[in-house]
């Protein structure tokens, strides 16, 4: 149920960014530049991220909606049984859970982030490049679910 | 301290934003789209710095806040709540009508979720138009992405409150984001010396000089080509910059 009487009820993410017709088409943009590129993610890799943090965020309609429209496999990507649950348990190999976990800190308590997290990111064999590119993903996901549920269409 | 070897110790969002290149260039279009809208928006642009501060203050982020709430300040707004910002924003030092949009915007910064029908109604009882609301979600939403970018690469302490005079300017103009190559610096300086005296536009030129080209050194180590062009724009910027200071300053 929406906020807006300018917005149906049942109102979306497109019908949401509509509202600034402007910003919907930069948002686009945007969204393709964060997503695409040269990465040692996948773009499946990087859907599934996006997933997990909406998960996180508890933007539940983002969350199944990139879930399904990606078909991905909670096999690859257990963490997307259940977002919820502690990564530790989910059999992911070592570099996945580290980025994971700072992933997860970064959405639900960033501002106790040291050092020590980022540094287990890059021993796991990430590079800098993919450290900006999901801590950037997740500004991008933050501001996204931001908007849904400013707006009552989370 | 930032988290990156790669990142300087005061690193700042133009040291950040050329680690992702793509994105750079794609973010200018966007906060343009958020923030400029002023022909038909009840924000002046004042208060869209006063939304983008707050919720920066909600996130935690030193690095937009201090930049944002100094503009703000700049552009008219009353710096009372900026003196404490944490302040339950019911009991706010700022007009009745602001209270529930603050209330709004900080539950959407930190328990979004939370968020109701109510919540927005307050905002609309106060006199707020849906445009008014969805235009204050952008900006919080577009500066909780800032926020996280630089709390993600422990960029985001530090303090830029001397560039908000510069800044100000820039939004009188208009103009936003981080890219300076379209920018009459010349122009700008002779404003800020209007606008502000010799003396603070000169102090809000070396903080901003500070800040747009305060990460060559480090970028140039990089040696990458993805952020070579924009090294070569900044430093072309940088230099044009330089020479039209000191001859407005009459140094020769």
């Amino acid at each position: 149920m929406t906020f807006f009487k300018e917005l149906d009820s049942s109102a979306g993410d497109a019908e949401v960014w509509a509202l600034n017709p402007a910003a919907a088409s930069a948002w686009g943009s945007f969204w393709n530049a964060m997503m695409s590129g040269p990465s040692e993610l996948t773009d499946t890799d990087k859907t599934a991220v996006v997933a997990y943090l909406y998960g996180l965020h508890g933007c539940n309609s983002a969350f199944e909606a990139s879930r399904t429209s990606a078909q991905l496999d909670t096999g690859l990507y257990p963490f997307l049984a259940e977002p919820d649950v502690e990564l530790d348990h989910l059999g992911l190999d070592d570099k996945w859970l580290s980025l994971l976990r700072y992933l997860r800190k970064l959405c639900l308590d960033p501002h106790r982030l040291v050092q020590r997290d980022a540094d287990a990111v890059l021993a796991a064999g990430w590079s800098e490049m993919t450290f900006t590119e999901a801590v950037d993903i997740s500004a991008m996901v933050k501001y996204h679910t931001m908007v849904l549920f400013g707006h009552g269409a989370s | 301290m930032p988290f990156l070897k790669s990142l300087p110790d005061h690193a700042n969002a133009m040291h950040v934003w050329p680690l992702h290149e793509r994105g750079f260039e794609a973010w200018g279009p966007l906060i343009k789209a958020v923030m400029r809208r002023e022909q038909d928006s009840e924000f002046a642009h004042g208060d869209k710095e006063l939304i983008g501060a707050y919720a920066s203050a909600m996130n935690g982020c030193t690095h937009c806040y201090s930049a944002h709430s100094a503009t703000a300040v700049v552009l008219g707004v009353g710096s009372e709540l900026f003196e404490d910002v944490e302040i339950d924003p019911w009991k706010a030092p700022v007009d009745e009508r602001w209270k529930p949009m603050l209330a709004f915007i900080r539950k959407l910064c930190r328990e979004p979720a939370q968020l109701t029908q109510s919540d927005a109604d307050r905002v609309f009882d106060a006199g707020w138009s849906e445009r008014a609301l969805t235009d204050a979600i952008q900006i919080a939403g577009a500066f909780s992405f800032m926020n996280v970018m630089m709390i993600g690469h422990g960029a985001d302490q530090q303090d830029l409150r001397a560039i908000g005079p510069l800044q100000a300017i820039l939004r009188d103009n208009d103009d936003y984001g981080y890219a300076t190559e379209h920018r009459d610096m010349k122009k700008l300086y002779a404003k800020a010396i209007e606008r502000f005296g010799a003396d603070a536009a000169e102090e809000s030129f070396k903080s901003a000089l500070g800040v747009m080209a305060g990460g060559n050194a480090e970028i140039n180590k990089k040696n990458s080509s993805v952020l070579l062009p924009y090294l070569l724009k900044l430093l072309k910027w940088y230099t044009v910059f330089k020479l039209s200071v000191r001859r407005a300053v009459g140094i020769s």
